[in-house]
């Protein structure tokens, strides 16, 4: 091993080693009849590399497929520890082999809004590793030093993703992106072009991450039929363009929070239940900007206290909670891949539970299961069901109900959150500000 | 090139970044699904094949596995085995180890590409950060603030 080479000959052959191996994983998708052209072009490009760096024996540099590999096979102390080694390493680590966490906001005394959190200290979160996911149950604090704390103000969760987290401020119509992992914490400027009274009147507001644009987006709507959208990328408020009304009308009166995924948000049926047309679920296409609609549940009913079903989100599915029964929709805007997946039961049975919201960790790389989280409205708890299965293994919500474990939490608010290094001022790059 | 033996077994020429020359038994060489691909796309019918990121010294043992691989059989499992630690042993530090990683991942060799990544993975499971930044040349860019921040927050991984 030649120890002599330059630092910047090992990145030169970094580039190189990590360009051919995306070639060959490339290579491995194509149709056989294409292979043979592909192989020699490799072959050509991997002369002339070498004719230019003919020392070329391995250096102790690692491409991330290597890494990634090696990284799979560590126990998870070991990758916990890891993530320290360096940014990209940290950003390796975080995107595949993420560490759920619920973050647990405290909630204003008396309030009856399970999402609105009030800050009269600095510290606004509670972060809680689920168990198996750092060897027990464990507190983190953030601390968000920037966020206003002159006496109390309430502040309502927006949505979380990534990372980030967007906040609103009740009193002040004031908007934060913050990353409660590295504290760096983004107020946004004010919103220009909704009337003087328009939070008097229904609102709705989102927020997600749209991939084709590789942009966060704080999604309102509200004030008659007006949608602004907020580009963390271009730090700027935007009007969108003649938002269809009759889903306008659809999401302002559901009152809720949209819901991520597939870089859409979604909405289910308004409050006002009252019959086929409130039937609908209603999506916003953050890429195109445009209001498309999700086929519901093929059997929607309102149960016996006439509560109307709830959307989530469990994993990489769109799911619905009525009464007890949690429907899942397998393929996306599929009206007849929707699934009965599972009931939900717990020796607390006999009481009437009030799911509010449901929503997962998406642990792809822990072996003992994944989690939903159920929030109670009325008990200010926290539940975290674990299965064992995957959902694309079997049909049979049989066998879901048989494995599921709970946990509950004695916390406020709480929504799924992963420790990344997002920036809320910059849409790539995962560094601290 | 294909030359046969007198087993009737046909032989191909795989050449190394640095030029040296191996002729193996086809069958050893399929072992690396990008050989076998190239070898089935005809490839290796106007001369060696051309391994320009795998130096001699690494295919040489590269081929010493396949070798090995190829001409045991399921009965010998254990044998197998015991032949795969010795083998690993032999390659003595991590830098061999990872110059055998990268070959195995660009020839596709499955086999050798998990038994490679296990041995790296037990050989860096209790050592420290600061240990595996100097394996592997790893330059930390997290600035003293950020570190402690991080390390603060995940005290029980370091404990």
């Amino acid at each position: 091993m030649s120890s002599s080479s330059s630092s910047h000959k090992q990145e030169r052959r970094g580039e190189s080693s990590d360009g051919r191996a995306m070639k060959m994983k490339h290579n491995k998708t194509r149709a056989p009849n294409n292979r043979l052209l592909v192989d020699q072009e490799i072959v050509k490009m991997e002369q002339l590399e070498i004719s230019t760096n003919m020392a070329a024996t391995n250096s102790s540099f690692l491409p991330p497929e290597i890494v990634e590999e090696i990284i799979a096979l560590l126990p998870e102390k070991s990758i916990h520890r890891f993530r320290f080694l360096s940014k990209s390493w940290f950003s390796l680590l975080a995107i595949k082999y993420e560490v759920p966490k619920l973050l647990c906001c405290r909630i204003k005394t008396g309030s009856t809004d399970p999402f609105t959190v009030c800050s009269n200290e600095q510290t606004l979160f509670n972060a809680v590793v689920l168990p198996g996911y750092g060897g027990s149950v464990k507190d983190t604090v953030y601390t968000v030093p920037e966020l206003p704390a002159d006496g109390i103000r309430s502040y309502v969760i927006v949505g979380s993703c990534n990372g980030l987290v967007c906040l609103r401020c009740l009193s002040k119509r004031e908007i934060f992106v913050l990353n409660p992992f590295t504290g760096i914490c983004r107020k946004l400027p004010h919103m220009p072009f909704f009337s003087e009274k328009w939070d008097r009147y229904p609102y709705v507001y989102a927020f997600g991450y749209d991939s084709a644009s590789d942009d966060y987006k704080v999604f309102l709507a509200g004030d008659g039929a007006k949608v602004v959208i907020f580009s963390l990328k271009t730090g700027s408020w935007r009007k969108v363009e003649n938002p269809d009304g009759e889903y306008l009308q659809h999401i302002l009166s559901s009152g809720r929070r949209g819901l991520l995924l597939n870089g859409a948000l979604h909405w289910g049926p308004g409050t006002s239940y009252c019959g086929e047309n409130t039937k609908i679920i209603a999506a916003f296409d953050l890429e195109k900007e445009i209001f498309f609609r999700v086929p519901s549940p093929p059997i929607w009913i309102s149960d016996r206290y006439g509560r109307v079903p709830i959307l989530g989100v469990v994993g990489k599915y769109l799911c619905m909670r009525e009464g007890k029964k949690i429907w899942v929709m397998k393929e996306y805007c599929s009206e007849a891949s929707w699934v009965h997946f599972i009931s939900y039961k717990s020796s607390r049975d006999d009481k009437e539970h009030h799911l509010t919201y449901v929503c997962n960790f998406l642990p792809r790389f822990f072996k003992d299961g994944r989690y939903i989280l159920l929030q109670y409205g009325r008990e200010e708890y926290h539940h975290v069901l674990k299965w064992n299965n995957n959902l694309e293994e079997s049909d049979e919500a049989e066998e879901y109900s048989k494995k599921i474990e709970i946990y509950a939490y004695p916390s406020t608010t709480a929504i799924a959150y992963t420790e990344t290094l997002t920036s809320p001022y910059a849409s790539s790059g995962c560094l601290f500000k | 090139m294909s030359i046969t033996t007198e087993n009737n077994e046909k032989m191909i020429t795989l050449m190394s970044s640095d030029g040296e020359e191996f002729v193996v038994e086809e069958a050893v060489a399929a072992q690396s699904q990008t050989i076998k691909h190239l070898i089935e796309d005809g490839c290796s019918t106007e001369g060696s094949i051309p391994l320009p990121n795998v130096t001699g010294r690494v295919l040489s043992e590269v081929i010493q596995y396949c070798k090995k691989h190829s001409s045991s059989d399921d009965k010998e499992e254990k044998e197998l085995e015991a032949w795969d630690a010795e083998f690993v042993k032999a390659a003595d530090d991590h830098v061999a180890l990872t110059d055998l990683m990268m070959a195995a991942n660009f020839l596709d060799i499955k086999g050798l590409l998990d038994l490679v990544a296990q041995t790296l993975a037990n050989m860096i499971t209790g050592k420290s950060p600061e240990e595996v930044r100097r394996m592997w040349n790893i330059k930390n860019d997290f600035t003293p603030e950020e570190a402690e921040k991080v390390r603060k927050e995940n005290q029980w991984a370091f404990e």
